[in-house]
């Protein structure tokens, strides 16, 4: 037993960790000799295949059952990824991000692939849709049809559902009780509830934005007379709100008029050559914080 | 984890719509995340956002936005605060992904993909 200890000490392993590891249900009836042998041998396998120590070590930590699995059977699941079209590298991150992929059996990963092509997909965009979040490959297909039902109660149709998952496959893994609220923040900033349908079916990305984060943004094109990007122009909202603030404390300041909303959201490369002055040199002279700082005070 | 949560000002309500990814396991990760968000100089209210925007983060592996921000950083990036603020599920991106992204692209000049993925970073997801 102290050998083993002493060896996953070695290795970066916490005490805590340790314990955690050897005293796993599924390593328990391996004696200490045994369990040693397995985990330098599984170990030494996964550094050859491109982990690092430290990866090895989160991924043995949440699925300390790897070392129960044999190198032949991780071999044939990563030789059945490859065979799918993904690399090496996405291989190892999907390993990182969900270890749990060791675990599955290859028919079970299959089964779900097949499941989800079934949803309306084709076989290249459910890969394409694992790649981006491995962890679809966790979520049960009653939980995912479940979440469709949820989300089309909000007013999408399954069609739109499923052409969101399609760019955002992690979209599935939100609670839906996470994303209802993130509708209903919207309208409660006065828009109708088609508005708001509209603006995430165009701009999914929209859900991945903090309320506090849309609430200024609203606030602050309100205030300068650009609202109408919110709903027509919605892509504009993803640009950082302290850009937005500086480009536009940068015109008034330097009294420019302003006669077209456009300049505000000019890549950086186009608004340097018309200005001179560059994004980092901009929210510098203009925080946008320090501006939340004077709201705050004159409350 | 919760508390650094709190100490970021991470609203209650928030706390609660994300409590589900909060897992201890990656508590360490989290904490390094953050140093190196404040490094490329995101300040509290964009880490905020990225969090509550992208929840994933809270169970992120720090090596792997390590690579990321310091390759990205490396072939021309200037203004990562700025893009992780516009689209706070940049940072479930990998290395290597960005990488096939400037290769796609190789008929436009380096620094023009650059200035085209800053300024509408869901070209990404093409």
């Amino acid at each position: 037993m102290e050998r083993l200890y002493n060896y996953l000490i070695e290795f970066g392993f916490s005490k805590e960790d340790v314990d955690r590891v050897v005293n796993n249900y599924a390593l328990l009836r391996y004696n200490p000799d045994t369990l040693l042998n397995n985990i330098i041998r599984n170990n030494n396998y996964l550094l050859e295949v491109g982990f690092s120590k430290s990866q090895i070590r989160k991924m043995t930590k949440r699925l300390p059952q790897i070392y129960d699995i044999s190198i032949t059977n991780i071999e044939e699941k990563i030789a059945y990824l490859e065979e799918l079209g993904f690399t090496k590298e996405q291989i190892i991150r999907m390993g990182v991000n969900f270890s749990a992929i060791f675990g599955c059996s290859i028919e079970n990963i299959n089964q779900k692939i097949e499941s989800i092509i079934a949803l309306g997909y084709s076989r290249k965009e459910v890969l394409k849709m694992i790649n981006a979040f491995p962890a679809l490959l966790s979520l049960s297909m009653e939980n995912i049809r479940q979440k469709i039902d949820d989300i089309m109660n909000f007013g999408y149709s399954k069609e739109e559902i499923l052409s969101m998952a399609k760019s955002y496959p992690s979209l599935l893994g939100l609670n839906s009780e996470y994303l209802k609220q993130k509708i209903e923040d919207l309208i409660s900033l006065g828009y109708s509830k088609e508005e708001v349908i509209k603006m995430t079916r165009l701009l999914p990305a929209l859900f991945y934005l903090s309320m506090e984060n849309i609430k200024n943004k609203i606030n602050f094109y309100r205030e300068i007379g650009i609202e109408f990007i919110i709903t027509e122009k919605t892509k504009n909202l993803m640009q950082s709100i302290d850009l937005s603030y500086a480009r536009y404390q940068y015109f008034k300041n330097n009294n420019i008029e302003i006669v077209s909303y456009r300049p505000i959201f000019y890549g950086e490369k186009k608004f340097k050559k018309q200005y001179g002055v560059s994004n980092q040199e901009l929210i510098l002279m203009y925080p946008y914080q320090s501006r939340e700082e004077e709201i705050k005070d004159a409350r | 984890m919760l508390d650094k949560l709190i100490a970021l000002g991470i609203r209650e309500i928030d706390i609660n719509n994300i409590k589900e990814f909060i897992n201890e396991d990656y508590a360490e990760d989290f904490v390094e995340i953050i140093k190196l968000l404040t490094n490329i100089n995101c300040h509290d209210a964009m880490i905020r956002n990225i969090v509550v925007g992208n929840p994933f983060i809270l169970q992120r592996d720090y090596e792997l936005v390590k690579d990321l921000i310091d390759y990205m950083t490396s072939v021309g990036f200037k203004n990562l605060n700025l893009l992780f603020d516009s689209y706070p599920l940049f940072l479930n991106k990998n290395k290597f992904e960005i990488e096939e992204y400037l290769n796609k692209h190789q008929d436009k000049r380096r620094e023009d993909i650059i200035d085209e993925l800053e300024s509408d970073p869901l070209l990404i997801e093409e």
